[in-house]
């Protein structure tokens, strides 16, 4: 009899970790939820500060020859960029073109985070009171990185293009043909919703499409490393190669002057 | 006092798998370190105690990770919840029962997971399975094996439950 009990005892147990872990997937984020949220992020974000500041000061001499090369390097470069900048602004003005870009960039520090699972996401050192918010996109020269999904006042959290959950609406700069890019594991992104025998080749670039209340136009994504017609489908198979090594983030860039959302309008 | 000790070793559990799983990676597979945790303590403990400690153990790393609220909690409290049958009197299970019992339970809890995650986008169960959670479940059990390698003595103490 005993026995029976603490089986029933048991499944019972089973049941309700059961039904609270369904109630909290499917239910609607309420603003209790999301501020118990924050709080954690706040939490998660000053402990790997300091585990940060830590591994960072181990590196710190390495990290110095680093950057006194990338110095030189990038001075270098930044003389030759003002010449191309001075001839593209001149340019520009000659065919009054319209440009979207957003002007806008805030710098932060990446703390944490995972880049090799399924869920893959950065930590960021700045937060609300830096003036991130949700739905901002994080980019770098290099191209995309991702969106901000949740904001705490210190620290903010990031999705990242290599995720299995991250879509981007994007086209194929030369030809204009548009698609959805998405992380299907490794190095590489597909280009999905192109039709067999669209105009796409090898080398082109893909940025975004501007489809989109949360990505401007534009943004370098990567180069078509593979575009072949299927057989058995409608759609192409492309194959797009980001420069980012999403391994190796130190800092990225905020663009904050975009619209608001389509979700922070709907709040 | 159990509580304090489990709890401390969930965090270095938890420090470990923030901070240095990038460093352990084998070509993006990296091991559930916590689950390793929570199948030793629920071949230790009682069932109740096993499921409502995934459960908040999920709850926990859902909440600090970027993790959709209530995946991890369900899929560790079913995944502890059968561990439990495994248990056996004085921690007599030979090493391999436990591989067996960790790559199973590393398949269960990574398929729970993956299902609900992947819910509406058009991955492929099947692909992923092949080709994550196998080598997952692998690596997992390894890691595991280490662990009870080195531990044994402490692992395997009779619980006082």
């Amino acid at each position: 009899m005993n026995r029976y009990i603490t089986n029933i005892r048991e499944y019972g147990i089973l049941l309700g970790c059961i039904l609270i872990s369904l109630i909290l997937l499917f239910s609607k984020s309420t603003p209790q939820l999301e501020a118990i949220k924050a709080k954690t992020l706040k939490m998660a974000g000053v402990f790997h500060s300091l585990n940060n500041s830590l591994s960072r000061h181990a590196h710190v001499e390495k990290t110095n020859q680093f950057l006194r090369e990338q110095n030189t390097r990038l001075a270098l470069e930044n003389s030759r960029m003002r010449a191309a900048v001075l001839e593209n602004e001149r340019l520009r003005k000659l065919i009054d073109f319209k440009t979207d870009y957003p002007s806008k960039l805030i710098a932060a520090r990446i703390i944490g985070g995972s880049t090799t699972g399924v869920i893959n996401y950065i930590l960021l050192e700045s937060g609300e009171n830096d003036g991130i918010r949700r739905d901002m996109p994080i980019v770098l020269p290099d191209g995309l990185v991702g969106k901000i999904i949740r904001v705490s006042p210190t620290h903010s959290m990031g999705h990242m293009l290599f995720d299995q959950n991250f879509r981007v609406s994007a086209k194929v700069q030369r030809s204009s043909i548009k698609g959805i890019i998405s992380w299907q594991g490794g190095q590489t992104c597909i280009l999905n919703e192109v039709p067999n025998r669209s105009d796409v080749k090898p080398g082109d670039r893909v940025v975004t499409s501007g489809y989109s209340q949360i990505f401007p136009e534009g943004i370098y994504i990567g180069t078509v490393e593979k575009a072949e017609n299927t057989k058995r489908s409608l759609s192409m198979i492309i194959t797009v190669r980001p420069e980012i090594d999403f391994d190796r983030l130190e800092e990225v860039l905020i663009i904050a002057d975009r619209q608001p959302s389509i979700t922070n309008l709907d709040q | 006092m159990k509580f304090i000790k489990y709890a401390t070793i969930f965090l270095l559990t938890y420090l470990i798998e923030a901070n240095f799983i990038d460093f352990i990676s084998i070509k993006g597979v990296i091991p559930d370190v916590t689950l390793v945790f929570l199948i030793f303590l629920s071949l230790r403990e009682s069932q109740a105690a096993a499921t409502v400690t995934g459960f908040l153990v999920g709850l926990f790393t859902d909440l600090f990770t970027f993790g959709v609220l209530g995946l991890s909690s369900l899929s560790n409290s079913i995944s502890c919840f059968l561990t439990s049958y495994f248990k056996r009197p004085k921690g007599a299970i030979s090493i391999w029962q436990l591989a067996i019992i960790v790559f199973v339970i590393t398949i269960i809890h990574d398929r729970i997971f993956q299902f609900i995650f992947l819910l509406g986008t058009n991955q492929h169960f099947f692909r992923s399975f092949i080709y994550f959670t196998i080598p997952k479940a692998l690596y997992t059990t390894t890691i595991a094996l280490i662990v009870n390698l080195i531990f044994q003595r402490m692992i395997w103490q009779q619980s006082d439950f």
